[in-house]
């Protein structure tokens, strides 16, 4: 037998590195407040990872109804069998939960696109040997279950972030829909999807590899996915405990394929298409992002003069950034709100102003008379003084 | 749960006072609700499963679904923009591509008579409101709503005050709104808040959550604290239950106290919805048992169940224990205040429109202060008179009116409060007269009022117009011009609003077409462009075709070579512009989808 030459150990010493080195996996949820991000979070990495609001910090928090979109990160190191995947976890409190949720998606899309910036920056650095990467792999879009179909704000947001990162929808909370229900609003979705042009992340297709183009085929049918989050065990039979929600008509098992497409999501995420999710973020998000950022300073005015939309656009980014249509309305309001305090106070000043005139009218009114009195009495006074005489 | 009160059998209308009962039996009882809450929170689920009948039509299924036909009464776009592709207007029909478009909100009525065991008749007003939390903002949501209850306040108030009314004038106001908090497990949201605070002053509001089948026991009995506390802490006015128990007697409505604490304690409702019917065997007796139901591949949720859904409850107070109350709260309470607020506001203006040669301030001032006490209702009227009874206390009056208006505004200090002073030295002596006048014609208030009032006429003609005469006149004045003069508002209102709608539309259109013109221009743009390169392409084919003729050697072989270049150059361009073209688009489209 000849001894191979030890090319085909590649694949084993890229293995080795990699295991030592670890992985990075950024995951971003979106989606309204109360779909169960959290717990989803904490039911897919079976660990807590993210506390849940506590109702008293909420209320500390909450002195107004009003909120706003906060941006929140939580880093973790997660260890499965001596393999260590640093993981972020992007979180998007306060979405769609006000009156007027103009604009309420420029924090989202802005955090995104100032990921890319920064890598893109720090890429063109002389030394780059630490980058800090922190661009998004994934977002989970989660769904509020009406059973209708998307909302206006979901479709714009999913437009939106559909151009910068892999897209997944997710339908929270599916429990509250039976089957039927389900399917008609997931046809529902997918034809919003379709029609509105929007990009959702697809598992790629391997044609060589029947198993895993079956498997792949199996996650796009199943999308949006519908999932259940849990953070309890509940015992179903002796010793062997399940994840799932107890309600006293039954029990939902959030690894049960007939309950829930957790699983089918779990695999996407995790088990067979991370490295796909993160090369395709390099190399279509960035790339994308880096062409039309490069594309724009380098060759300003060839572009101007076929697509004005995508320079104007790139370069209103940056300032806007500052100005946030959001603070903008607050200022307006701000400033309304003063210009009546002080046309109020002018208003009371004015007021004033006749009082005093009007006091002093009277009060020279008073004294003339008094004089006039005066006068009359000087005058009487030197009658009868005359008359004495 | 608690089950202290033990909620039987909800009989629908069986519960309300006998001494509506037979008017009611032969009229039907009518009664208003109104559904608000997000899209997909079940408000059309509700209905129907209240009723048992389909009486809504769930969306995107069609109008031809629901038994009953429901009409709009009033329709909002989120722009002010009446387009022909606004969704709601075609709510029923599922289309894709118009799904991210605002859909505005839309009121719909729909009337159902239902007839319950005691063969009661019971008329029923359902509103919904369709497309409500659906848009980007929703300050147009409510402001619609509230502008619908105020119309029907203003209605059933302009027929109220004509002097010929109309037998058969029907009374649209709304009772009782139930509404729908999503339920996502932290509390109440902004939307919830503002909501309710803005039309608590129009209607009952019951908030409900709804789905509450997304909940575990324990999650459910967290939500509802959150619910309440969030209540309590933003003020949000909702109906009580227990605010009617000081008025019951302890010992013979001891099961009524019961009831009410008990459902003031449950509230807000949680409930389930489910048109579909299952059929139930009962493990012990063995009997099938029809139930609404919701089946899931987990198990089998009875809405009824009053363990986890207060469906039932819900429906008792609706249709039965509390029907009355809330009728009558509406009119005594809710109506009266705006009623009471309305007329001040359009008597106070139809005040200074009746000529009256004011020439002194503090006279119309004098007359406002009365007006406002005075007309808007005849009990405040008597109260006022019997009041008078003592001349000695009108004086009192005017002198207390003239110094609040004396702080009020210092202008008119000292120069002005002398009259008063004066007229009160004047009356000094006809008052002693006034006082034997109205002690023996206290009996009959009115009459003491004329009396005493009209020793004042004779004494100050300042307040001529205090007497019960003109009085009489400006009732008749205000009867006659208030329901016009709402009217007439209502109808500004109206033309304000269409007429902001035109331009918005008019805006919108032009704003579209521009957007479909630059498309057109870049697309010529982009043709010609391809034109060019084909030509090109042609050209540079010619030209290989004639090097490769002439066999010409080095010189044309880098013609070619450039051609080539120059031709991969711009395909490569072409590539990348059409992607920007394609990104351009999608920015297009979202930018024609906002305003």
């Amino acid at each position: 037998m000849v001894e191979l030459v030890g090319i085909s150990n590649l694949p084993n010493q890229r293995y080795k590195i990699i295991s030592n080195e670890g992985a990075t996996f950024t995951l971003m949820v979106c989606g309204e407040s109360g779909l169960g991000k959290t717990t989803f979070i904490n039911t897919l990495f079976q660990t807590n990872l993210k506390p849940h609001l506590d109702p008293n910090e909420r209320h500390n928090k909450f002195t107004t109804p009003h909120q706003t979109v906060d941006i929140d990160i939580i880093r973790a190191v997660l260890e499965e069998k001596n393999f260590k995947i640093r993981l972020n976890v992007i979180d998007t409190p306060g979405f769609g939960s006000n009156v007027n949720n103009h604009d309420s998606w420029t924090p989202i899309v802005d955090f995104i696109d100032d990921q890319h910036e920064n890598y893109m920056k720090q890429e063109q650095q002389p030394s780059r040997e630490a980058k800090k990467d922190l661009r998004v792999h994934a977002c989970l879009y989660f769904i509020r279950p009406t059973g209708h179909s998307l909302k206006p704000l979901d479709i714009e947001i999913m437009k939106r972030l559909s151009t910068r990162v892999n897209l997944i929808p997710v339908i929270a909370k599916s429990d509250t829909m039976s089957p039927v229900e389900l399917d008609n609003f997931k046809s529902r979705i997918r034809d919003i999807i379709e029609a509105q042009d929007i990009n959702i992340y697809t598992p790629p297709l391997d044609l060589d590899d029947p198993a895993s183009a079956e498997h792949s085929k199996q996650l796009i049918e199943a999308m949006p996915f519908a999932v259940i989050g849990s953070e309890q065990e509940y015992e179903v039979s002796k010793g062997n405990f399940v994840k799932g929600r107890k309600y006293p008509w039954g029990f939902v098992e959030v690894e049960n394929e007939n309950h829930c497409d957790f699983k089918k999501l779990r695999s996407l995420l995790l088990r067979t298409n991370m490295l796909d999710l993160v090369l395709s973020t390099n190399e279509l998000h960035f790339e994308t992002f880096r062409s039309i950022k490069l594309g724009n300073d380098e060759n300003n005015d060839e572009i101007v003069n076929e697509n004005g939309e995508v320079i104007k656009k790139s370069s209103i980014k940056k300032p806007r950034r500052f100005h946030n249509p959001k603070f903008k309305e607050e200022e307006d309001a701000l400033k309304k709100y003063f210009t009546e305090q002080v046309k109020a106070e002018e208003q009371r000043f004015r007021q004033w102003e006749t009082n005093i005139v009007n006091e002093r009218y009277r009060l020279n009114s008073d004294l003339e008379e008094m004089q006039a009195k005066l006068k009359a009495l000087e005058e009487s006074v030197k009658k009868l003084q005359l008359g004495k005489r | 749960m608690d089950d202290s009160y033990n909620f039987e059998s909800p009989s629908m209308v069986a519960s309300s006072p006998m001494i509506n009962y037979r008017k009611d039996a032969r009229k039907g009882v009518k009664f208003s609700f109104m559904v608000v809450g997000e899209s997909g929170t079940g408000k059309t689920t509700f209905v129907n499963s209240l009723l048992s009948q389909k009486v809504l039509a769930h969306r995107f299924e069609g109008d031809h679904a629901s038994v009953v036909d429901s009409k709009t009464i009033s329709f909002t776009s989120a722009k002010n923009v009446a387009l022909p592709n606004t969704s709601i207007l075609q709510r029923n029909d599922f289309n894709p591509s118009t799904a991210n478009e605002e859909p505005g909100i839309a009121l719909t009525e729909t009337k159902v008579e239902i007839v319950d065991e005691a063969n009661t008749k019971l008329q029923l007003t359902i509103v919904d409101t369709p497309g409500y939390g659906d848009n980007f903002n929703n300050e147009v949501c409510f402001a619609e709503i509230e502008n619908y209850l105020k119309q029907q306040f203003d209605l059933m108030l302009a027929e109220e005050t004509k002097i010929r009314r109309n037998p058969r004038f029907v009374d649209t106001r709304i009772h009782v709104m139930l509404y729908f908090i999503t339920p996502n497990g932290h509390g109440l949201k902004e939307l919830d808040i503002s909501c309710m605070k803005r039309l608590s002053k129009y209607v009952n509001i019951i908030p409900v959550i709804s789905k509450a089948d997304s909940f575990t026991e324990d999650e459910l009995k967290f939500f509802k604290k959150q619910v309440k506390v969030d209540i309590e802490r933003f003020n949000v006015p909702i109906f009580q239950f227990d605010n009617l128990i000081d008025e019951y007697d302890e010992e013979e409505d001891y099961e009524l106290i019961q009831e009410c604490k008990y459902l003031a304690k449950i509230q807000p409702f949680a409930i389930i919805g489910s048109e579909d019917e299952f059929e139930v065997k009962d493990t012990k007796t063995g009997q099938t048992q029809t139930i609404k139901a919701r089946q899931y591949p987990w198990g089998l949720v009875d809405i009824s169940n009053p363990k986890y859904s207060d469906f039932s409850i819900l429906k008792s107070v609706l249709l039965g224990s509390h029907l009355q109350d809330l009728k009558d709260l509406t009119h005594d309470f809710l109506y009266e205040s705006y009623r009471t607020e309305r007329l001040t506001r359009v008597t106070g203006r139809g005040g200074q429109d009746v000529d009256y040669d004011d020439t002194e301030f503090h006279d119309s001032t004098d007359h406002q202060v009365n007006l406002n006490t005075t007309i808007p209702s005849m009990s405040n009227l008597a109260q006022l008179s019997s009041a008078g009874a003592s001349n000695g206390h009108i004086l009192d009056l005017h002198s207390t009116t003239g110094s609040t208006i004396n702080d009020d505004s210092s202008s008119i200090t000292s120069s002005s409060s002398k009259k008063p002073k004066s007229m009160l030295l004047d009356d000094a002596d006809p008052s002693v007269k006034s006082k034997d006048n109205a002690s023996f014609t206290s009996s009959a208030s009115t009459i003491s009022l004329d009396q005493s009032r009209n020793n004042l006429n004779t004494t100050n003609p300042a307040f001529k117009r205090l007497s019960i005469a003109p009085q009489r006149n400006q009732l008749r004045q205000i009867s006659e011009t208030v329901p016009y003069v709402i009217r007439h508002e209502r109808i500004l209102e109206r033309q304000q609003k269409l007429e902001e709608m035109e331009m918005a539309s008019a805006k919108e259109l032009a704003s579209r077409a521009a957007l479909l013109e630059k498309k057109a221009a870049e697309l010529k743009a982009r043709e010609r462009a391809m034109k060019k390169i084909a030509l090109e392409r042609e050209q540079a084919h010619e030209a290989s075709v004639v090097a490769q003729s002439t066999t010409n050697g080095v010189a044309d072989e880098t013609v070619e070579g450039d051609e080539t270049i120059t031709q991969n150059g711009q395909n490569g361009n072409i590539s990348h512009s059409s992607i920007r073209k394609e990104e351009t688009l999608t920015d297009l489209h979202s930018m024609v989808s906002k305003p």
